[in-house]
């Protein structure tokens, strides 16, 4: 488990970001990046220490989504990268 | 990270146990991360509780009104908007159209939030606006609900939404502590968000039932018990099979049902939770200890009771079992009753047994057959001969209490008014008589306005008020409807009868220019009157007593927009059009007076209007006499208006200074009213 003044050199790679689904979304992305405040995220495919991925209501029933999401962690994991979800 | 969790494969399992850090929406998600995958989860509210939001004005104003946005529907496996039935005509919200400052702005402005949608459900938090959720996909709504500790329903079926929104009001306070709780919330650390313990002891699930299996196997089926207990009470999930096992075999049926009900009784059906602890085989002992304290909603209480009678609810099929659920009169509970009825054994046991029984019932029992009669012809009217769609009304209006009230209160006042001139023998046989009607409970607020009515004893009424088990927002209702609140002028009884109704759209429509009002009196129609004439406007407002059709001379059918006043009892074929045909027949929004709830579930319109009382009788304080209902309701008219351009009067020659061959000129006529006077008051109007 990371400590908590690591964080702030970090750069994070948001993945879920469903933001352009409904209000709703973009107010989850928007309450991310408030208490990340110290962190940097990466644009997609920029370097990143760590991937945070956002399940939301996506992870159930083994649906495509769970699928995807799950298997981006687990190639964080095989890359070593921090994976949060 | 704020994820719901349901049901995945183990497949990603050692992904899962590898991850820094792992938060889900809520304790079932975790629940089901533990017990699936041995994984303890972090769980927080969804996210979107922590956004920031700005002050923002509404993008729209709902003015109170109930909003509805789209709902999960299985059979599409996705989100519908309800294109017919009641919700098709509230005010449609979709979350796509605004921006999170914007929807929480917008919604504060709605009365309450009808939706399946898991976000919208946080704006109405954020908004601090009651919301009615629909059953979604996952259990990512009963996520928030089981978290905060709120027992409030995941409606499956528009039947129960409609309930959940009748009751609304009752869960007030239940919503307002599900704010609170929201609001104190704190977000968690997203990178470094320490997981919850997790005891190195604890086997998993399927482990610990192999344990209680093991335990009842070698005969310690107490043993069996605790592990079970222990699961349940940490929020495993125990099939239904075991858990029945075990508490048969232990002799603790009512700790299982008490465990068990602790999970559901969020659940909008005492019947179906019934149903659950019933299957334990639990011994009448113990359903006491499954009463909750008194802050308990008086259906639960009224749900055990009838356990204690049905011993199996879930097959609730004979007359007997029918008659001791009606008897509870409790929304719930009857409602329970019909959805079984229904669908246990179809419409044939509906159609054909309940209205017999009813009646039979009634007969049996002895009433006046004055009360009997009027019973006997309403309860075949409303059950006998429909299809599914009418069924499915008829059912609805069963279980409405407000319905079912009025309609023994207008038959009591009937009864009450053919009968003999000794009031207290009026009151003997009032009282008598509705300790009989089905309906112990709702009974007692019928006893206060007849008793009120009857013998204007208000002192009488309002001990007989301080008896009722019931929510007083209910006993106001009634009041209202029965158009017994004026009448109510004791101090204990003045704070019920002080509901002011004003508010409730009337005012708003016909005070409105532009709007054309027709305001139709029960006297006879000009022969050259077509029905366009009337429909043709934008709001008609019927009075009183009146026939469709050919009658009185009148052979014309219009819609009806509103109605005002009691409706009489004078004509017998009215009970047919009352509740039914009128409705029907109208194409109009249709909006019945005094009666919010019924005109929601007819899915006629949304809103209620009547005369405000302090109006008329100011009116009537200054013109000396009683005044008649249509030229209260003109007066009010005009007073809204400031004119009375724009509004057409048909079939009150009367007032027009014409004749009418019912009613008698220069003399005081029925109801005290002094046509003239009237007659008078009303050119002055038309001066304005």
């Amino acid at each position: 488990m990371m400590a908590p003044e690591r964080a702030k050199s970090q750069r994070v790679f948001l993945s879920g970001d469903h933001s352009q689904y409904h209000g709703g979304s973009a107010a989850v992305i928007s309450a991310i990046r408030r208490m990340l405040p110290d962190v940097t995220f990466a644009e997609t495919g920029g370097p990143f220490d760590t991937l945070i991925v956002n399940g939301e209501g996506s992870m159930h029933h083994d649906s495509a989504h769970f699928v995807a999401k799950m298997e981006q962690l687990a190639a964080a994991q095989m890359l070593g990268k921090k994976p949060v979800w | 990270m704020n994820a719901v969790w349901q049901e995945n494969s183990g497949r990603f399992d050692d992904v899962l146990r590898n991850l820094d850090v792992l938060t889900l929406r809520g304790p079932a998600s975790a629940a089901d991360m533990f017990e699936r995958h041995g994984v303890a989860a972090f769980h927080h509210a969804d996210l979107s509780l922590f956004a920031p939001i700005e002050p923002r004005e509404p993008v729209v104003d709902f003015g109170g009104a109930t909003v509805v946005t789209d709902f999960f529907n299985k059979d599409f496996g996705g989100f519908v908007r309800s294109t017919s039935g009641p919700f098709s005509k509230l005010p449609y919200f979709n979350l796509a159209d605004y921006d999170w400052s914007d929807a929480i702005a917008t919604l504060a402005t709605a009365g309450a939030v009808l939706t399946g949608r898991h976000h919208v459900m946080f704006a109405a938090v954020r908004a601090r606006v009651p919301f009615i959720l629909m059953d979604a996909n996952t259990h990512k709504l009963a996520d928030l609900l089981d978290a905060a500790s709120a027992k409030l329903p995941v409606c499956k079926t528009q039947s129960e939404a409609v309930i959940a929104l009748n009751r609304i009001k009752t869960n007030r306070i239940i919503y307002d502590r599900l704010f609170d709780w929201a609001e104190k919330q704190t977000p968690p650390k997203l990178l470094t968000q320490t997981p919850p313990q997790q005891p190195a002891s604890v086997l998993p699930v399927h482990e610990r039932l192999k344990d209680a299996r093991l335990h009842l196997q070698f005969n310690r089926p107490r043993i069996a018990m605790d592990v079970i207990a222990d699961l349940l009470e940490e929020g495993g999930v125990v099939p239904d099979a075991q858990l029945i096992a075990v508490s048969q075999a232990s002799g603790e049926g009512w700790r299982a049902a008490q465990l068990v009900a602790d999970r559901i009784v969020s659940s909008v059906s005492p019947l179906r939770w019934l149903s659950s602890i019933g299957r334990f085989g639990a011994d009448a002992a113990g359903w006491d200890r499954l009463i909750p304290d008194s802050k308990a909603p008086i259906w639960w209480q009224s749900a055990v009771e009838l356990f204690r009678n049905l011993k199996s609810p879930e097959v609730l099929v004979n007359e007997e079992q029918i008659l001791n659920v009606l008897s509870l009169t409790n929304t719930a509970v009857e409602y329970e009753a019909a959805r079984l009825a229904m669908e246990e054994r179809a419409s044939k046991l509906w159609r054909m047994d309940v209205a017999g029984i009813l009646n039979k019932h009634v007969h049996k029992e002895e009433l006046p057959m004055a009360y009997v009669e009027h019973v006997s012809a309403i309860f075949p009217a409303r059950f006998h001969l429909f299809g599914d769609a009418e069924m499915n009304a008829a059912r609805e209006q069963l279980v409405n209490p407000e319905l079912v009230c009025q309609i023994r209160i207008s038959y009591l006042v009937e009864y009450l008014r053919r009968s003999s001139s000794d009031k207290k023998q009026l009151l003997r046989d009032a009282t008598s008589a509705l300790d009989r009607v089905v309906g112990a409970r709702h009974l007692l607020q019928v006893r206060v306005a007849a008793v009120a009515l009857a013998v204007e004893d208000n002192e009488a009424a309002a001990k007989a008020l301080s008896k009722a088990a019931i929510p007083q927002s209910i006993i106001q209702q009634c009041l209202v409807v029965s158009n017994f609140a004026n009448k109510l002028v004791s101090p204990a009884l003045a704070g019920l009868a002080g509901v002011d109704a004003t508010d409730l759209g009337f005012s708003r429509r016909v005070g409105t220019q532009k709007n054309r009002i027709a305001v139709v009196g029960n006297g006879p129609l000009s022969s050259d009157i077509s029905p366009d004439e009337i429909d043709d406007h934008d709001l008609i407002i019927r009075i009183n007593d009146f026939l469709l059709g050919e009658a009185w001379g009148n052979n014309v059918d219009y819609h009806v927009t509103v109605l005002t006043g009691m409706i009489g009892f004078g004509q017998a074929n009215l009970s047919r059009v009352r509740f039914g045909t009128l409705i029907r027949k109208a194409d109009l929004p249709f909006q019945l007076t005094n009666w919010k709830p019924t005109a929601q579930i007819l899915e006629f319109g949304h809103k209620v209007g009547f005369l405000p009382r302090l109006s008329r009788a100011s009116l009537q304080k200054r013109i000396g006499t009683e005044v008649s209902t249509g030229l209260a309701i003109l007066s009010e008219i005009a007073h809204l208006r400031q004119s009375m351009a724009g509004v057409s009067v048909f079939g009150m020659p009367l007032l027009c200074g014409d004749t009418d061959r019912r009613r008698v000129q220069s003399s005081v006529s029925h109801s005290r009213h002094f046509w003239e006077s009237e007659a008078l008051e009303f050119k002055r109007l038309r001066a304005k």
